[in-house]
């Protein structure tokens, strides 16, 4: 029946359509992972993998030339990664090559990749085994900059304060940016430069001083220069030290004087430091004070006394 | 006077739980035979071609357009979250994967359940509560192997071919949705999904959607075979059929991606 034959025609198509596209993705999912091409194999070891895993992409110079056929535990410190390469690739590594293990892009699958070595080597061969170089450890790196954001957290924090420091107008950029300070500014300014011509016209004083001091002019050139100034200077020097000489022997004789004075048997000593001595002087004088006022008394008896009234009289009598 | 309201006992009686428990031994027992059927000669080419045809062929064209809707769609709604992160060149891969390993399968399988589990109940209930199925049996035929074991064999293989048309279908649309917003070539494009597309994506998806046509297949003849009460229960072998084949799609995807984690393929 020209029916069922359509059926079966349309039937088919279908069936061939989905299973042609199976293949095909097959295939070419196969094809990427070097299941369909010769190549070799050859290995590298590494102290880790970082999770690589079993047909992860092998990469030389950034090109996909291969995959990873399996992964070894060595030792406690060695994992030896087999590594699927295609002829065509093969030819173009040298045994000097460095493999590591990194990442397709930051968040991508692992890879081995294979770097070229420095000078000269041979073309791998079935069973050659790669030096390793340690890969870029994404852990690392966050732990990086995990510490980087600390640092740059405490960083910013600094600029914070610092800003709000600066931002305070009794500060420096609030002394900057007050209007009235140009004035002042221009102010000290000027005198600044007032006082830059002092300065000037002094430090020219003061070389002309030094010249003529130099040239033998004015009162210290001729001090400096002049023969005859200096034999006065000389002598007065002389003068000097002789009367230094005369006041030392002077100081000295004052000294045993002083020394005269604190001797405590002396007479000095006993009025300046005895105060005893004081003490009986003040009751001495108070007695003869006392005897002086009786013998004022014994004197005026006298001139009353018949024996020498006569005289006093004829005293008095010649005063007048 | 407020009067105390009479139990009325839990929600589900033990009724229903042995009604759901039979219904298991049921279904079971009706694998089995389909099993046993489906070796034994004669076998039933002809209507296994047309049950092919009207299950896989008529299916694609619906297939086909919620597939390329699907891939369409996840591509242009997947955009502004990778664009978050600067990763729109993830775009084909991510997906790939997505279409390849689960939504593709279970789309496609979903919409084959709604679309051949309700005719297959509604076709072999109409026939049974129209006892065309015991006049077949009175002539001679096996009804069983000459209706269900062609329509569960079909279902079988023509599901896992509308899956990977569906997937080729999905990138394709994927495609037209990334040069929405962005130009990407198809040798670019193609080379990114399969840079990221490994056979753990592809031949676990494709063995599961077997099974996606099985369950399909085997409930809807069940619920078909198994219908009661006229005309009504043609209704409620069809809707029954459809709802207990989604229910078993999902559990089945659950048990495969287990098994698949177990296997180390994930």
């Amino acid at each position: 029946m020209p029916g069922e034959r359509s059926q079966r025609f349309k039937l088919g198509l279908f069936v061939v359509a989905g299973t042609a596209v199976l293949i095909l993705t097959l295939y070419i999912m196969g094809t990427r992972k070097d299941m369909f091409a010769r190549s070799i194999t050859i290995s590298a070891d590494f102290r880790e993998v970082n999770g690589l895993r079993t047909g992860n992409n092998v990469r030389y110079s950034g090109i996909n030339v291969g995959t990873v056929d399996a992964i070894d535990i060595v030792n406690d410190t060695t994992v030896r990664v087999r590594l699927n390469i295609r002829m065509d690739a093969a030819g173009h590594i040298r045994d000097n090559a460095l493999a590591n293990v990194g990442t397709d892009g930051l968040m991508g699958n692992k890879l081995v990749s294979i770097m070229p070595g420095t000078g000269e080597g041979d073309p791998i061969v079935d069973g050659s085994v790669l030096r390793s170089a340690p890969g870029l450890d994404t852990d690392a790196m966050m732990r990086t900059l995990q510490r980087t954001n600390d640092n740059l957290l405490s960083i910013t924090e600094d600029l914070r304060q610092l800003s709000e420091r600066l931002n305070d107008p009794n500060n420096l950029v609030g002394m900057l940016t007050d209007t009235t300070m140009g004035d002042v500014w221009r102010n000290a300014v000027h005198q600044l430069q007032a006082a830059s011509g002092n300065a000037r016209a002094l430090t020219d004083g003061v070389n002309t001083l030094v010249t003529d001091a130099q040239q033998g002019r004015g009162a210290i050139g001729l001090l400096l220069t002049d023969q005859g100034t200096e034999e006065d200077v000389r002598r007065i020097l002389m003068d000097l030290r002789t009367a230094a000489d005369t006041l030392g022997l002077a100081i000295g004789r004052i000294d045993r004087f002083a020394q005269g004075l604190n001797n405590d048997r002396g007479l000095a000593h006993a009025l300046t430091q005895d105060t005893a001595l004081a003490g009986d002087v003040r009751h001495m004088m108070g007695r003869l004070d006392t005897t002086t006022v009786l013998l004022n008394e014994d004197l005026r008896a006298l001139q009353r006394n018949w024996l020498l009234r006569k005289y006093f009289k004829e005293k008095e009598k010649g005063r007048r | 006077m407020n009067r105390a309201a009479p139990y009325l006992g839990p929600m589900v009686s033990t009724t229903g739980y042995r009604d759901l428990i039979e219904e298991a031994g049921d279904m079971a027992r009706f694998t089995g035979r389909f099993f046993r059927e489906v070796l034994r000669p004669r076998y039933e080419w002809e209507e296994l071609l047309r049950q092919a045809f009207i299950n896989g062929y008529r299916s694609l064209p619906l297939v086909a357009v919620t597939a390329f809707i699907m891939g369409l769609v996840l591509t242009v709604q997947s955009r502004p979250t990778l664009e978050r992160f600067g990763a729109e060149s993830m775009l084909p891969a991510m997906v790939a994967i997505s279409v390849v390993r689960e939504i593709g399968p279970v789309i496609t399988a979903l919409i084959c359940a709604g679309k051949i589990g309700s005719s297959m109940g509604a076709e072999l209930g109409s026939m049974k509560v129209t006892e065309q199925i015991d006049a077949m049996e009175v002539s001679g035929t096996n009804p069983f192997k000459y209706l269900v074991v062609t329509r569960v064999v079909s279902t079988t293989l023509m599901v896992p071919v509308l899956v990977v048309l569906a997937d080729a279908i999905a990138i394709w649309a994927s495609y037209i949705g990334v040069n929405f917003k962005d130009t990407v070539s198809w040798p670019l494009f193609h080379q990114q999904v399969f840079d990221s597309l490994i056979f753990s994506d592809l031949l676990p998806a494709f063995f599961k959607s077997f099974f996606f046509g099985f369950a399909i297949g085997i409930v809807g003849c069940y619920k078909g075979f198994h219908t009661e009460r006229g005309t009504e229960g043609v209704g409620r072998a069809s809707h029954s059929a459809v709802v207990v084949a989604s229910l078993m799609i999902f559990m089945l995807d659950l048990v495969a991606v287990q098994i698949t984690d177990i296997l180390g393929l994930n």
